[in-house]
């Protein structure tokens, strides 16, 4: 084929295609049309079938007025039906819409309840976070204030006490003063009834255990590790029971039942 | 934790403050004799109660021991023994010697009894029947000795005896004479007499007998005179002089002292073999032998030195050794009992003095203060001492305590006394 030939033949394809799009555009508008008036075209072919059926006129006449009537009561039947069908539909339609309603209230209702619950529940979380830190705070608290007050006690505690030692202190100080003084007394009333003959044997550790009552009256005296001569170990009793009665305890506290009497003799 | 170490703490404090038992330390001590009262009722026509008292009085005053108080004084008859006490206790005695003289269905006794006025109790008391111990003074320096020893636990030598010379002048001659008397120099008895001179009488061990320097011989020998029969017996024989004789403790031997070619040396007599044994060689006088107490080893004087001071010897072997080293003058040396101290005469150029001279501890003490004491020798117990001094040109023994606290001279029958020795 030549360039002629194929020229001629795009555009003959290209009519036929505009062809066909217009019959298409056409026909389309067409179905539109036949669509929009089916049932009566239907209605019109029927009629013409009995038309053509009956072929007089009173009959068509009759018919047509049958048909009239038949479309009035249908239209009729139609409008309620279609009144039917709409009062359904609307009822259905309001039903659904109540139902959405409904639904939707309820599930507003729902979200609400879950949205107050969520709420309720994060308010009540938060309450009881806060209960719970107040809690917690009280209970530190509590425990702060359990330890201070235990401290405190402790330390009042300790604070008596060191009253209490500063006092006995205090108090021993003056019953070492009343000890001493009381060891001198003793000590100046033997030795001055301590005789002793002279030239007398004894021995360097001698001791006498003494028991006295509080009014000084010495009960007993006796001799421990002396291995001195009689009349030593005699000079040592004579002099304690010589100075019995005792000098009395300058302080009651620091007397005592037993007394150890250490004896040294002269060298 | 802490309140348990606080309590602790607190408990020490409290404990260290509060003994158990409070120790007080006593070291200080008046030296001095121990209060006494005596008293003795109930005199009848034989015994005096008064002589009784008066004898006890002076033994134990004259041991240097006790201080004897009037008890003329104190009431003394008191039922109630509390009440008694506590009045002796007032008077200030710390022993009471309370005695009484009784008839018993016809035989007179003495009953005493020692108070411990201090410790209230009874001490000792005794009762003695005087008819069978008819010797009023024997009896009372036995109640002394009890008494004595009750107090100080030490024996009591108050009825032991001493032996003297005594010298009596007379125009035409001197009387020596030999004494044992009671130590307070009563019941004394001449047990010798001589025209010549008599010298260092010693005891026999057991006191039976006497050794001593006679020059009836025109020499000085030694003669040993037993006591309950008046025998006598030479001790060395032949013509040998021999003087200071000392009896050996185990009686076996007689140390005395002879010349070897004019200077005086020590010998030993062996009572059983006779043997003379030659102890000391010197050049210098070795004299006035005494005995250790295991006779083995002879105390004496010696101026080997130059000045007279006491040695030491083994008798039988060994040096002589000196003991003594104080003054200038140390000698007639006479061992105490215990054999711890010598008692000898001393010179630091102030007279002859008696001193006692510790062994153990070679310290020398002056008890005497005389110029011209001589002769000491020691109780039996070693608490007093003996010896010889002078007074007014004459002769007088004296008793002292070994410290020479106590100077008591004794009365004695016979003039001019010399050269005393305590027996054992």
């Amino acid at each position: 084929m030549n360039n002629n030939s194929k020229k001629k033949f795009i555009v003959t394809i290209k009519v036929i295609i505009v062809h066909i799009i217009l019959i298409l555009i056409l026909d389309l508008n067409a179905i539109s049309n036949l669509k929009k008036n089916k049932n009566s075209f239907n209605e019109i072919n029927n009629a013409q079938f009995l038309n053509l059926k009956s072929i007089s006129q009173e009959d068509i006449e009759e018919y047509r007025k049958l048909i009239k009537k038949k479309k009035a009561e249908e239209k009729k039947k139609r409008k309620i039906e279609a009144d039917k069908k709409k009062k359904a539909e609307e009822k259905k339609k309001r039903k659904i819409e109540a139902d959405k309603k409904k639904k939707r209230k309820i599930e507003a209702d729902k979200k609400k309840k879950a949205e107050e619950k969520k709420k309720r529940k994060i308010e009540a979380d938060k309450k009881k976070k806060k209960i719970l830190e107040n809690l917690k705070k009280e209970e530190e608290m509590d425990l702060i204030s359990h330890d201070l007050l235990e401290l405190e006690k402790e330390l009042l505690e300790i604070e008596k006490y060191e009253l209490l030692v500063r006092q006995q202190i205090i108090r021993n100080s003056q019953l070492s003063d009343a000890e001493a003084k009381y060891i001198l007394n003793i000590k100046s009333r033997i030795e001055n009834n301590w005789l002793l003959p002279h030239d007398i044997k004894h021995d360097k550790i001698c001791a006498a255990i003494v028991n006295q009552l509080p009014s000084g009256k010495i009960t007993s005296v006796k001799i421990h590790g002396c291995t001195g001569d009689t009349l030593y170990v005699d000079s040592l009793i004579n002099a304690v029971w010589k100075s019995s009665p005792l000098p009395i305890a300058p302080d009651i506290e620091v007397f005592q039942e037993n007394l150890i009497l250490q004896f040294k003799g002269p060298n | 934790m802490k309140k348990i170490i606080l309590l602790i703490f607190l408990q020490f404090i409290l404990f260290t403050s509060t003994y158990a038992e409070l120790i007080i330390k006593i070291d200080n001590a008046e030296i001095g004799a121990l209060p006494m009262m005596i008293h003795v009722e109930g005199s009848s026509k034989k015994y005096s109660s008064v002589m009784f008292e008066d004898i006890v009085e002076n033994d134990l005053l004259g041991s240097g021991y006790f201080n004897i108080l009037d008890s003329s004084s104190v009431k003394n008859s008191l039922s109630n023994l509390n009440t008694q006490y506590a009045l002796w206790t007032l008077s200030g005695a710390n022993y009471f010697l309370k005695a009484n003289i009784f008839d018993e269905s016809g035989n007179e006794s003495i009953k005493f009894t020692l108070h411990n006025v201090i410790k209230k109790e009874v001490m000792v008391s005794y009762k003695i029947n005087l008819d069978k111990n008819n010797n009023i003074r024997k009896v009372s320096h036995k109640i002394s000795n009890v008494i004595f020893e009750s107090i100080t636990g030490i024996k009591g030598i108050f009825d032991t005896k001493i032996a003297y010379i005594s010298t009596d002048k007379s125009k035409e001659r001197n009387i020596y004479k030999l004494h044992v008397a009671d130590i307070d120099g009563f019941n004394s008895v001449a047990i010798y007499k001589s025209s010549k001179q008599l010298m260092s009488p010693t005891w026999s061990p057991k006191n039976d007998k006497i050794a001593y320097v006679s020059f009836e011989n025109n020499r000085p020998e030694i003669f040993i005179q037993t006591l309950a029969t008046g025998e006598r017996v030479k001790l060395i024989n032949g013509n040998l002089s021999s003087s200071a004789p000392a009896w050996a403790p185990n009686e076996k031997f007689m140390a005395y002292t002879s010349s070897v070619n004019g200077n005086l040396e020590i010998f030993v007599h062996n009572f059983l073999t006779k043997n003379n044994i030659r102890v000391t060689n010197s050049l210098g006088i070795d004299t006035e032998a005494e005995w250790g107490l295991k006779s083995k080893k002879i105390f004496f004087t010696s101026d080997r030195n130059g000045n007279p001071h006491i040695y030491s010897k083994l008798f039988k072997k060994g040096k002589a050794k000196r003991i003594t080293f104080d003054g200038t003058y140390n000698a007639d040396a006479n061992l105490s009992s215990d054999g711890k101290y010598l008692s000898l005469v001393h010179n630091n150029g102030n007279g002859h003095k008696i001193a006692i001279y510790s062994i153990k501890d070679k310290f020398l003490k002056v008890i005497s203060k005389g110029r011209l004491d001589e002769a000491p020798s020691f109780s039996p117990n070693g608490k007093m001492v003996l010896f010889a001094s002078k007074k007014l040109h004459k002769g007088i023994l004296v008793a002292t305590s070994n410290d020479g606290r106590i100077r008591k001279e004794i009365e004695l029958t016979g003039e001019d006394v010399r050269e005393p020795i305590w027996s054992h």
